[in-house]
């Protein structure tokens, strides 16, 4: 069990830090998003949505009249702040997916607006489980591997610790890798369930790609096969993907399917208005409720979009779907309000500092035994690029976000190139530094990238904290904020990694014998 | 990879085998395919003699897998 939780750990721990980091990035990912652009309004402005949807609506009409799909979401809550659509062609051929755009729209005027291109704080919630650079499936069986060593690493930790209670509460400073165990177990279990749940609901997710020939199985292969299970599991019923034409009709008026929207679930709660097939006898507008919710689905209108009548769609949730639909909500945290949402960040960061001190806690152990070794070398530098490293390459994505010109062609691209070049630049440095001088260096590294970027922001842009706070804009703030806040954690990791090198220079001096005993 | 044989095994006889509508028993299946992979995997880096984990392992999907084989796609 030991041999499993240690070695398993090991070999998956530098990507699973990636996997928590990125992710718990992504619990703030319409906030980021708001921050890496600048240029929208610093307090958005008061448009009902009805008015907002007819301005889209013109939109769509407009510029793509035969379009497949027209998706609106118009402003409203923490994921709208603004008009976004989404506009799908027709394919060209039969069976394959139509051109596909999307954007913003000023709600107040229609007008399309223009934004820096940014990948947002959805690149990196994306990075999650896609990584970077290599395609799809690859990445979700990569993370999927560890995903599943992560599962046996917790488990296994658990049993480990069969004194779990006592050892909680033990912390032992000063004594060598002994506290870094403590402080991994108090990571570890303080947020255990929420690391039990974010490890399986993670698998759930891509659960079509894992287990692929358990679902064709039963339904065959292929994709029409697999979105049989996926359209149920994910939606509750079947998605309508006919994409031939249909006759031409008249559209039935939007107004009085929002009104009703309104009417059943309250004004302004309107999440998404989705149109299918606009302007023929098949036109069908779905419109989906704005509040999130822990378990089950968000309500859902459908209407006949020739008639403008409602038609029945029920959603299909017996008990296995109610239990994945949950899981899935729950590691999304969606539904989370602030508090609640500032809860999943913190117990996203413990996860990775239960990684990350875990790593660390590999070279602590086995220093003294294999101190020299080009294995324990590398796992040693491997921990610095990781744990600082990567985390100063995050900073440097939101640098990259504010310094790249904003003319400058295939800026979004670049902000993540910036993001991983300065990650291999840090690897390059962990690698050529003494690991005890490396572990210092780079704290300091990453406490100036993320104390400074609420100082370049405000060197950059107007958006800065004496602007937001005086706004009232606090999630535009809490970034700044924030990074500030991971800076000063750094700071203090810096003086402790500084402290640990100083340490460790006398160490070497007593003989080997001597440091094993007291493993 | 045994436990990814066996896990794959058990669900699709679960997936066969639950007396429900082919969506849910699918789903069920789904659900349970990662703690079972996990219960093998942990159970496999327990037993000590190699031989008898490896015999296990494929045993235990070879029932599985045997007895889905035997009820047929539903």
């Amino acid at each position: 069990m030991s041999w499993l939780h240690t070695w398993g750990g090991l070999i998956t721990g530098w990507i699973l830090f990636f996997v928590f980091l990125t992710g718990t990035a992504g619990y703030g990912e319409i906030e980021l998003d708001r921050w890496m652009r600048p240029e929208k309004p610093l307090v958005a402005p008061e448009v009902a949505q009805a008015d907002a949807l007819a301005l889209g609506l013109k939109f769509a009409e407009t510029t793509i009249p035969d379009a497949r799909r027209w998706l609106l979401s118009p402003p409203g809550g923490r994921e709208q702040p603004e008009l976004r659509y989404f506009i799908e062609d027709y394919p060209e051929t039969e069976g394959g997916s139509g051109k596909r755009f999307s954007g913003y729209l000023d709600p107040a005027t229609g007008e399309k607006t223009q934004y820096r291109a940014t990948g947002g704080g959805r690149l990196l919630y994306r990075m999650h489980y896609q990584l970077h650079y290599i395609p799809r499936t690859a990445a979700a069986w990569i993370v999927g591997f560890c995903a599943m060593a992560m599962f046996a690493a917790l488990v296994t930790g658990i049993i480990i610790h069969a004194r779990i209670f006592k050892d909680f509460f033990t912390f032992r400073p000063g004594t060598g890798h002994r506290n870094w165990l403590d402080a991994h177990n108090v990571v570890g279990v303080l947020s255990l369930p929420f690391h039990l749940m974010i490890t399986y609901s993670g698998l759930m997710f891509l659960c079509y790609v894992y287990m692929a020939p358990v679902i064709a199985a039963e339904y065959g292969w292929g994709e029409d096969n697999r979105r049989a299970f996926t359209d149920m599991m994910f939606l509750g019923h079947p998605l309508d993907r006919d994409t031939r034409r249909a006759a031409p009709a008249p559209s039935a008026s939007l107004a009085p399917m929002l009104a009703e929207a309104d009417r059943l679930w309250g004004p302004g709660n309107i999440g998404f208005v989705d149109i299918t097939r606009p302007g023929t006898t098949a036109a069908r507008v779905r419109i989906v409720e704005g509040t999130r919710h822990v378990a089950g689905e968000r309500a859902t209108l459908v209407f006949d979009g020739v008639t403008g009548t409602v038609v029945d769609g029920p959603i299909v949730n017996p008990p296995p779907r109610a239990i994945s639909k949950t899981l899935i909500s729950l590691h999304e945290g969606l539904f989370a309000g602030p508090v609640l949402r500032w809860l999943y960040f913190l117990a996203g960061l413990m996860g990775t500092a239960m990684i990350g001190s875990g790593l660390i806690l590999w070279t602590k152990k086995r220093r003294a035994r294999l101190e020299g070794r080009v294995g324990f070398s590398l796992v040693e530098r491997l921990n610095v690029a990781t744990v600082c490293g990567l985390s100063t390459a995050v900073a440097a994505y939101l640098w990259a976000n504010r310094l790249l010109p904003v003319e400058m062609s295939g800026r979004a691209a670049w902000e993540a190139h910036v993001m991983f070049l300065v990650w291999a630049v840090m690897a390059a440095h962990a690698a050529l530094r003494p690991a005890a001088r490396a572990w210092s260096e780079q704290c300091g590294i990453a406490a100036a990238a993320f104390g400074l970027i609420p100082l370049v922001n405000a060197l950059t842009t107007d958006r800065h904290l004496g602007a937001s706070i005086a706004a009232g804009q606090w999630d535009l703030a809490a970034v700044d904020l924030t990074c500030l806040a991971i800076g000063i954690g750094f700071v203090a990791a810096a003086r402790i990694a500084a402290r640990g090198h100083q340490r460790a220079v006398p160490a070497k001096t007593i003989s080997p014998t001597v440091h094993g005993a007291a493993e | 990879m045994g436990g990814y044989g066996v896990a794959y095994a058990a669900s699709v006889l679960m997936a066969r085998g639950l007396p429900l509508s082919r969506y849910e028993a699918m789903q069920w299946a789904i659900l349970a395919s990662f703690p079972i992979y996990l219960c093998v995997v942990l159970w496999a880096f327990r037993a000590r003699p190699l031989m008898r984990m490896w015999k296990g392992v494929l045993g235990l999907a070879g029932i599985c897998a045997g007895l889905a084989w035997w009820m047929g796609p539903a």
